[in-house]
């Protein structure tokens, strides 16, 4: 089996995948209880005559067996249908859009930050392993780690946005503010992003901070340790050039991993900091049972995870010579 | 050997007694047992069902007050009818065309309103005469004759309205207190008349809503969130004043014919739409033509019964109607007047792309927005009303939270919130000296509760006695006091006035006033009897022993209604004595259940006894 071979079965796998996530995806939200003509129409007064109108619109007077062959035809042609609850709006423009962005810098940001603050301290603590400090880290991570993010959140709100009052309330951006340049806009929009930032970071830490401690510790163990002790390298330069360099292959990993996080936000805390991303989109679709918003949402995320783990594996067979081989 | 028989033969005694003990006391008739379902994600519905349970115990009826979800409760109210009794909100509109969708036989289906599935061709032909009655006070008459039949049959019984207070912070004035809350889309007077203290033009004023609206489009954006916005951009042609009555708005005056049958609407002249172009009846005409040509689904009562629209001159309007409709004004209050310059070639379910800022020629223009966060609309300054609206801006902003939502109220990021107070924030806020004191901002709720019962299998729920008794046994004041901390009204009419205006007041109404002695006298006498003493009534015995009692029951309801009227002018003397007697029987009643107990604990020994004598006969 040649390396080309390899990448079209891997492909095949994965398009069978996204169709496979394509079909739960379908059944999933037609055997959850709810019935999506409310979600239609809105409103509990509306009366019977435009609601039976609107459930023959979207065809939800249809066998469910004729529903799914138009979707799968529809989705083939690209066509991700139009919101229940919003209607006339494409789906897709309600995905893609701000909401998207907004999604991405915040848990981005969050991430990034855990992630830098989890490594050092991680580190730090590995350290100084049994000593009061990394005691003190390992409890207060779990704590964070534990502690409900909602919760944390609207201490935080309470906190900055009501006693201390320094970071607005809720938003992405002033309301009705014209900004005058680009520095303005981020500006404010980075007051913004703070108080939904900690708290997300904060949530992150304990996670990161714990699996860095743990990998630094087990890399201590391992004989080239002992071989740069032995050449009478300095502390700093073992910790930081052998011990931490290694033990940052598996979280960058984790990382990997995590990566689907950017795209499926955090849907409690966009909620209590009212951050209008895509977490908070699926919570409100959930809720209105949004099907055609929540099958976009899923399926988008479906092929990124599909297609983020076919290159990696793509790229490990092409780098990786055990892997190579074997394919070969 | 000849122990043993003596030991088979004990064992077969104990046996027997066992089995035979408890079923001497049970007896094999089916209780007043009900499951109602509540909606769980509302606190008023599951504490109302809690307090309602309780009462109902006084009667001798279990009226297992059970969470549902409401996917699961809608499901089975539009599809599967299944349930047995029901206790959560409607929703008024402004005008009383409920008892039509509530209640008519035609709206037996799938998805219709009638969800008890109550069907009275009386009280059919009752309505169909009403909605095509133009004058007011015949129709109200026949709505009240109608209200008479539901009180006799009670398919629910109407028992409060969680009402509207705010939270709004204390230097705003202006704000006009009509059923449903001092903020909905058809209060326009506080649109128009909200103002600042210090500012009597030009405040900017800062609105919280729980989640964006729904659409741009004026003709879907009937939901709560996108029709307040909508009701701000777009004019309809007539309004209503705080007292529920149809009040002049675009159309300064109109006049129905006799027959109902011609209706003329006198346009203001100085309207203009947000883009300088002058609004005349070629515009309505172009509404109501529109709706009726692309088969509108939204308001199909009213477009389905016009003929014809006719335009005279540039200011009149006159509508023929195909048949007289009563409420053809209120539903034209719900119809946006769209601009014909604009929606000329676009579809019923155009999103209405904000960015080409939705134009209409309400007292507010579209100026910006973030898509799911904010819109900030601007004081029309052209507005045909003089002096009109007060305020510079009206900005809606997301806050999804509801104590984020409070805190920003407190803090001043926003000046007040889209929907009344949950009732978890009612002490908060009153005691928060930023805000405006909860009864200024006091009015009737829209939402009303009741407890609905399933009109289709169950006999004891087609048992207008029964659904009395459970009428006269709740103290719907208690109730407000309970589930809503007192900021609600009690309702005992279909057609309350409380909401629908003192038009509606009805001095003859039957009504049920809390009476549990009473409720329990109506329960006796119809045979449902606590036959098993364990607290809940079973149904009354079968026919051949019914007909023995039936010379002394009342039979039907005037004799009852003779009955009480009686009873009443003794209930004052009987109410001392009805407190001893009712801990007599309280007593009495628990001595019974533990004469029960103890049968049963006899058995359970017995059985006990029997099962070691048993082992001890086998072992030997």
């Amino acid at each position: 089996m040649g390396f080309k071979e390899y990448v079209g079965k891997r492909t095949l796998h994965g398009v069978v995948t996204i169709f496979l996530a394509v079909t739960l995806n379908f059944i999933l939200f037609r055997i959850m209880p709810g019935d999506p003509t409310r979600a239609v129409s809105g409103d509990p007064r509306v009366d019977t005559a435009t609601r039976l109108a609107l459930i023959a619109k979207f065809g939800l007077d249809r066998p469910l067996f004729e529903q799914y062959f138009l979707y799968l035809y529809n989705l083939l042609r690209g066509e991700l249908g139009i919101s229940f609850v919003q209607i006339g709006r494409p789906v897709i423009d309600i995905i893609l859009g701000r909401k998207m962005v907004n999604t991405i810098i915040l848990m981005g940001s969050s991430m990034f930050i855990a992630f830098i603050l989890g490594i050092v301290v991680g580190v730090f603590a590995a350290w100084r392993r049994g000593t009061r400090i990394d005691i003190s880290f390992i409890v207060l991570s779990l704590a964070t780690y534990s502690m409900p993010v909602f919760w944390f959140g609207m201490l935080l709100l309470l906190f900055f946005s009501y006693y201390i009052n320094i970071f607005p309330i809720a938003g992405t951006i002033t309301p009705g503010l014209v900004h005058p340049n680009f520095l303005a806009y981020a500006k404010d929009y980075l007051h913004h992003l703070m108080a939904p930032m900690i708290t997300l970071g904060v949530s992150f830490f304990g996670g990161y901070f714990l699996f860095m401690r743990d990998t630094i510790l087990d890399v201590f163990t391992e004989d080239y340790m002992l071989t740069a002790r032995a050449k009478g390298l300095s502390d700093r330069k073992i910790l930081f050039k052998h011990a931490m360099r290694n033990a940052l292959l598996p979280m960058v990993s984790l990382m990997g991993v995590h990566v689907t996080f950017l795209i499926s936000g955090a849907t409690m805390t966009e909620t209590v900091f009212s951050w209008d991303g895509l977490g908070r989109l699926i919570y409100d679709s959930v809720r209105n049972n949004d099907y055609p918003v929540l099958q976009g949402i899923f399926l988008f995320m479906a092929v990124l995870v599909v297609v983020a783990s076919i290159l990696a594996d793509v790229v490990n067979a092409f780098l990786d010579p055990r892997i190579k081989e074997a394919v070969d | 050997m000849k122990s043993k028989v003596i030991q088979a033969a004990f064992i077969v005694t104990l046996i027997s007694l066992a089995t035979v003990t408890p079923l001497a006391y049970a007896e094999d008739r089916e209780e007043l047992s009900f499951e109602m379902w509540t909606l769980d994600w509302d606190t008023i519905s599951v504490d109302a069902g809690d307090v309602i349970e309780q009462m109902l115990r006084q009667i001798g009826i279990r009226m297992k007050a059970i969470p549902m979800s409401d996917e699961v409760l809608y499901d089975n109210l539009d599809l599967e009818h299944t349930y047995e009794v029901y206790q959560m909100s409607h929703g008024y509109a402004p005008y009383p065309g409920h008892l039509y969708d509530r209640f008519h036989s035609d709206q037996i289906m799938d998805y219709g309103g009638n969800n008890p599935g109550w069907s009275n061709t009386e009280f059919d032909a009752l309505i169909d005469q009403a909605n095509a009655e133009t004058d007011f006070d015949t129709r109200k008459e026949l709505l009240w004759e109608a209200q008479e039949l539901l009180a006799e049959d009670l398919p629910y019984i109407p028992l409060f309205t969680s009402d509207d207070v705010h939270a709004i912070r204390k230097e705003w004035t202006g704000y006009t207190c009509m059923p449903g809350g001092i903020f909905n889309w058809y209060n326009k007077l506080t649109t128009i008349n909200l103002q600042h203290e210090d500012m009597e033009y030009g405040a900017d004023f800062v609105m919280a809503y729980p989640s964006y609206i729904r659409y741009y489009n004026p003709i879907m954006g009937t939901d709560g969130r996108s029709a307040l916005v909508v009701s701000m951009v777009y004019d309809d042609l007539v309004s209503y004043d705080a007292d529920m009555n149809i009040a002049p708005w675009l159309a300064e005056s109109w006049t129905v014919s006799a027959d109902g049958l011609t209706v003329t609407f006198n346009l203001v002249e100085n309207a203009k739409w947000h883009d300088d172009e002058s609004l005349t009846s070629e515009d309505v005409k172009f509404t109501i033509d529109y709706y009726i040509d692309n088969e509108v689904p939204y308001d199909t009562a009213l477009m389905d019964r016009i003929d014809s629209v006719e335009t005279d001159g540039d200011y009149t309007v006159i509508v023929n109607m195909k048949e007289p409709y009563a409420w053809v004004l209120d539903d034209f209050e719900d119809v946006p007047i769209l601009p014909e310059h604009i929606w000329n070639d676009k579809e019923w379910d155009w999103p209405v792309h904000p960015d080409m800022m939705p134009i209409g020629s309400g007292p507010f223009k579209w100026d910006s927005y973030v898509d799911g966060e904010w819109i900030k609309l601007v004081a029309n300054e052209d507005f045909w009303m003089e002096g009109k609206p007060h305020l510079g801006t009206y900005t809606v902003r997301v806050i999804s939270e509801s104590s984020a939502r409070y805190l920003a109220i407190s803090t001043g990021e926003a000046d007040s919130e889209r929907y009344e107070l949950d009732t978890g924030f009612i002490e908060t806020t009153s005691a928060d000296p930023n805000l405006a004191p909860l009864e200024d901002t006091w009015c009737v709720g829209m939402w009303d509760y009741v407890i609905s019962f399933n009109q289709r299998n169950d006999p004891a729920l087609q048992d207008p006695v029964v659904k009395k008794a459970i009428a006269y046994a709740i103290d719907r004041q208690e109730l407000v006091d309970i589930a809503r901390l007192g900021y609600g009204t009690a309702t005992e009419t279909f057609i309350p006035p409380e909401f629908f205006g003192p038009a509606y007041e009805n001095p003859d109404a039957t009504t049920y006033e809390y009476n549990v002695f009473l409720a329990n006298q109506m329960l006796d006498a119809a045979g449902y009897l606590d036959v098993d003493a364990d607290g809940i009534r079973e149904m009354p015995a079968p026919a051949e022993e019914e007909e023995e009692e039936e010379a002394v029951a009342p039979e039907t309801i005037e004799e009852l209604q003779e009955a009480v009227e009686g009873l009443s002018t003794l209930l004052s003397e009987t109410r001392g004595q009805m407190t001893t007697l009712e801990s007599e029987v309280e007593t009495l009643n628990g001595r019974l259940n533990s004469s029960l107990n103890i049968a049963y604990g006899i058995a359970a020994v017995a059985l006990i006894v029997a099962l070691v004598a048993a082992y001890y006969a086998m072992k030997s």
